[in-house]
């Protein structure tokens, strides 16, 4: 495959961009935040996207090419809520809820409740441990088969 | 669909520290390989075909 070493270094500005404004603002960057960030046009961060998620770096919303995941964090509220410093964060299931505090390295407050019955989770990361709680987690989809439809999954 | 695979709390929260913790903003960062996410598995106890990647 060629792949042009300039993109790559534009790929790798543009994630670390995605994420450090993720783990600052508490939701991922639009294409024009990005754009504007880089002086670059909406097109060339537009093309960088699809290139971050043909990778599975990103994950984007279908319709309109916006950043829907960037792993763990959700850029559209969704059960999974964690607390850190006291800025709220959406992660996109259990495991990645729990990405949050794993990648932000701090404590957090994990509400989410159970898939089955809907009964309200409160979980705890604190210093690094997850304080005991009663409770299990469920993955519906065989791991081989995740990145056939990541959102449902 | 398979009625799917159960782990525990800490489990998951092993399995999202080790997925999670490297930073993702660092140039040379990148996804685990097929293989390591094996290992990561293997090591975890994921051992039944659910976990299987290949």
């Amino acid at each position: 495959m060629n792949i042009d070493p300039a993109k790559i270094t534009f790929d790798q500005e543009v994630r670390r961009y995605v994420y450090d404004q993720t783990m600052k603002a508490g939701a991922p960057p639009t294409v024009a935040e990005t754009a504007a960030a880089h002086s670059a046009l909406p097109a060339e961060i537009e093309a960088s996207f699809r290139r971050l998620a043909e990778a599975r770096m990103l994950v984007l919303q279908r319709d309109t090419g916006e950043v829907l995941m960037a792993n763990p964090f959700s850029a559209v509220p969704t059960p999974f809520l964690a607390q850190v410093d006291g800025r709220t964060y959406y992660g996109n299931c259990i495991w990645d809820v729990m990405g949050i505090p794993a990648m932000l390295q701090r404590d957090a407050l994990i509400q989410t409740s159970c898939g089955d019955c809907g009964t309200s989770m409160t979980l705890r990361i604190t210093n690094g441990s997850l304080e005991p709680a009663q409770g299990i987690a469920h993955f519906a989809v065989p791991a081989a088969q995740w990145w056939s439809d990541i959102v449902f999954n | 669909m398979s009625q799917g695979a159960i782990i525990s709390l800490e489990q998951c929260w092993q399995l999202a520290q080790a997925i999670y913790g490297p930073d993702r903003r660092v140039p040379e960062w990148r996804r685990k390989t097929v293989e390591e996410m094996e290992t990561l598995f293997a090591q975890m106890g994921f051992t039944s075909l659910f976990w299987r990647l290949r």
